[in-house]
């Protein structure tokens, strides 16, 4: 009766509510669901053939699912129930698929509804393809229901299974995870309990877990630790090359700078020694100049300074560097003059030894050995020089301030050897290093006066009138008379002093400012070399000269000739 | 076999973040402010697997630093599951069950169903965890007598950005791993797995 009535129900939803879409064979074919529907419990049990009977009876169709289910109620799989089952739930089966054949329907009428209301017409033509297709299931399945129904039963049977299976799962899952928190949430209040009651056994788990993950946090911060060193030690490294690349760029700056300051010292020493020089013989008038060209060659050494007549140099005058005689000037220009060195062969300047005061002259030795030396000739026969003395210049010849160091003997055989007749002078001043050298413009002021005077040929000669010896007569005739003393007052020579005889005019009164150039020059006017900085009262011995003999070569003794054999 | 597998992933990635934090972070600190991995581990497994392996993480690296380092009784073992079962609260993907209902409430349209993007929750979620355990920490400084100053607050400001920035940064590689980007693949059946 209840399926009756269902079924009636089912039957009037249907026909009340006519879908608009359907075509006439699939009204017809819903009217059949429908007759389906209405058979009786046996045919149903039988199986159903209608969509409605797809689909798992007991299965839950959950709310978004519902509506996908409902798309496709032909295609669902029809799996039949056991046989068993259906024997004895008839009823209630029936009714559960009637049921869900009607909302099956209505899910298909209202899908039919909203997709032809967008797209009018699809939803024709996607019913009659599914309608053609599910009467070609109908047929096979007519043509071959045992096979079918025997496919549904081992359907249902894995799903069954599956089911059962992943109901399993979930359980395993939920216990395994129930465990798993179970004993993290007891271990973690054992813990917490621990901290506040002492007892061995609530103890046990933080032993535990300290017992076993001490090693490895050990082994892991070893590993951690030394990665960090190591990367330390990269940063360390990597700083450590940064700043030895920037201490040797400082380096390379600061070894520019020395090399500069060692320049400037030394320029500042040249100069310092210049001005020295310059204060001590202010009276030689001298005048600093540079090197600004330098011929060195191998016969003759020239150099050019950047003084000129605009300063008041003039030829023949005196150069001085490194407190020693360094050249002549010649070839004086405007802006300009040269130098010529002491040691050309072409030079040669007045000298003196200091010692013995020995004058000789000097004369330079580049042309004729190639040696940047001095020979000093035209010594005395008995002078001997010993090395080391000091060579100056003697003031003779050449306009030159007397006293000015030319250089020390360095080697003198005079003594030894006959033929020699000079001492060879190492000069004091290093040739290969000038830069900067002391012009005295000094004129002795007796060539002045000598200037000032008139001419030799408009002089007139006057003879000095000189004392004159008075005969003393002796008045006794005895052989002692050229012995006999004069008397006193006699024998006392009379002084006759020039008086000029008093004219009756007395002439005019001298000046008595005197001519400052008719004075005469002072005789200290020389060279005052340079301290030496080691002085000592004490005078340094003497070095004592030794002459080594040269060593001779040995001859070959095979290439030597025997007298015999001569 | 595949909750063995996911199991697996969520105790080495624990254990490293733990090992990683006691060892390696001491070394990367940032003005003082050490960002914390263990926080970060935590909010990724939060939003990647759920509160599940969320409080098993979070429980397990509680109980591995009350064991070895804990210098306030019972304080990491409680901190670190009650602040992350909080912050999954608000960060971890919501149910089916709150889905459908949210979705059943929503009739004006102006609610949201869906969860948001994964990579804003995670950093969120540790930096939440950061600073809340922050706060209980200041506040258990200030309760022993310690005066609570600026560089407190900048300390943890420090601490809550260095540890969303760790979060940030190792979200994609520990998603990559735990599987969250592979493709689905689908059975011969056509279901998804």
């Amino acid at each position: 009766m209840a399926r009756h009535q269902e079924n009636s129900f089912h039957e009037s939803e249907s026909l009340n509510i006519p879908n608009p879409i359907l075509p006439e064979e699939e009204e017809s074919a819903g009217q059949a669901a429908v007759s389906v529907n209405e058979a009786p419990a046996e045919e149903i049990a039988e199986g159903p053939s209608s969509p409605a009977e797809n689909g798992e009876a007991e299965e839950e169709i959950p709310a978004g699912e519902t509506e996908e289910r409902a798309e496709k109620p032909p295609e669902t799989p029809a799996e039949e129930p056991p046989e068993d089952d259906l024997d004895e739930d008839d009823d209630s089966d029936a009714s559960i698929l009637q049921e869900r054949a009607r909302i099956a329907d209505d899910a298909w009428d209202d899908e039919a509804r909203r997709v032809d209301a967008d797209e009018p017409g699809k939803a024709r033509k996607a019913w009659e393809e599914e309608d053609r297709r599910k009467r070609g299931e109908a047929g096979e399945e007519e043509e071959k229901p045992g096979k079918a129904k025997a496919k549904k039963r081992k359907k249902k049977k894995k799903s069954r299974k599956k089911k059962a299976t992943d109901d399993r799962h979930t359980f395993l899952k939920t216990i395994a995870v129930i465990l798993v928190c179970g004993f993290l949430f007891l271990t973690a209040t054992l813990l917490v309990v621990s901290n506040f009651i002492e007892h061995p056994l609530l103890a046990m788990p933080r032993q535990i877990i300290s017992s076993v993950v001490s090693p490895v946090q050990r082994f892991f911060s070893n590993v951690t630790d030394s990665v960090v060193d190591y990367l330390r030690m990269l940063k360390i490294r990597g700083e450590i090359e940064y700043q030895y690349e920037q201490l040797t760029l400082l380096l390379d700056d600061y070894a520019t700078m020395g090399a500069q300051n060692e320049e400037y010292r030394r320029t500042i020493q040249e100069l310092y020694s210049l001005l020295d020089e310059q204060d001590r013989n202010r009276d030689l008038n001298p005048l600093a100049a540079s090197v600004v060209l330098t011929d060195s060659g191998n016969y003759f050494s020239t150099l050019s300074l950047d003084v000129g007549s605009e300063n008041g140099v003039d030829n023949y005058m005196a150069v001085v560097a490194q407190g020693g005689l360094v050249g002549v000037t010649y070839d004086v220009e405007k802006t300009t003059c040269k130098v010529r060195c002491i040691i050309n062969s072409d030079c040669t300047v007045a000298a003196l030894i200091q010692s013995t005061r020995d004058q000789g002259s000097v004369k330079g030795t580049l042309g004729s050995t190639g040696e940047p030396m001095c020979r000093m000739y035209y010594l005395p026969d008995n002078s001997v020089a010993r090395p080391g003395d000091m060579v100056v210049t003697s003031g003779v010849g050449l306009e030159f301030p007397k006293g000015i160091p030319i250089g020390e003997v360095r080697e003198s055989t005079r003594g030894m050897e006959d033929n020699k007749s000079y001492v060879v002078i190492e000069p004091i001043v290093d040739f290969q290093h000038l830069e900067y050298v002391t012009v005295y413009r000094y004129r002795p002021t007796y060539a002045e006066a000598a200037q000032s005077r008139p001419d030799s040929y408009s002089a007139t000669l006057e003879p000095l009138v000189t004392a004159r010896p008075v005969p003393t007569l002796s008045l006794s005739g005895t052989s002692d008379f050229l012995f006999s003393q004069a008397p006193e007052t006699q024998t006392t020579p009379v002084v006759v002093t020039f008086e000029p005889t008093a004219s009756p005019t007395p002439g005019p009164t001298p000046d008595v400012t005197p001519d400052p150039a008719a004075t005469l020059p002072p005789d200290n006017l020389s060279y005052l070399p340079p301290e030496d900085p080691d002085h000592t009262e004490e005078p340094s011995p003497r070095p004592t000269f030794t002459p080594t003999p040269s060593p001779v070569p040995t001859q070959d003794p095979g290439g030597m000739i025997m007298e015999d054999e001569t | 076999m595949r909750e063995l597998k996911k199991g697996l992933k969520v105790l080495l990635l624990t254990l490293g973040a733990y090992l990683i934090q006691g060892c390696v972070m001491e070394h990367l600190a940032v003005q003082g402010a050490v960002g914390s991995v263990e926080f970060a581990v935590i909010a990724i497994l939060t939003v990647s697997y759920g509160k599940k392996y969320a409080f098993c993480s979070s429980c397990l690296i509680g109980i591995l630093k009350e064991c070895m380092l804990g210098n306030v009784p019972a304080f990491y073992a409680i901190a670190y599951p009650v602040i992350a079962m909080l912050c999954a609260q608000f960060f971890a993907d919501m149910s089916d069950r709150k889905r459908e209902r949210l979705r059943m409430l929503n009739t004006t349209g102006r609610r949201r169903e869906t969860d948001y993007p994964a990579e804003i929750r995670i950093p969120l979620c540790a930096g939440m965890m950061d600073a809340l355990l922050n706060i209980v920490l200041c506040a258990y400084l200030y309760l022993i007598g310690v005066d609570i100053v600026f560089f407190h607050a900048a300390r943890l400001l420090g601490s809550l950005v260095y540890t969303m920035a760790l979060a940030a940064g190792l979200m994609v590689p520990l998603r990559i791993f735990l599987g969250m980007y592979h493709r689905r693949r689908r059975s011969e059946g056509g279901e998804l797995l």
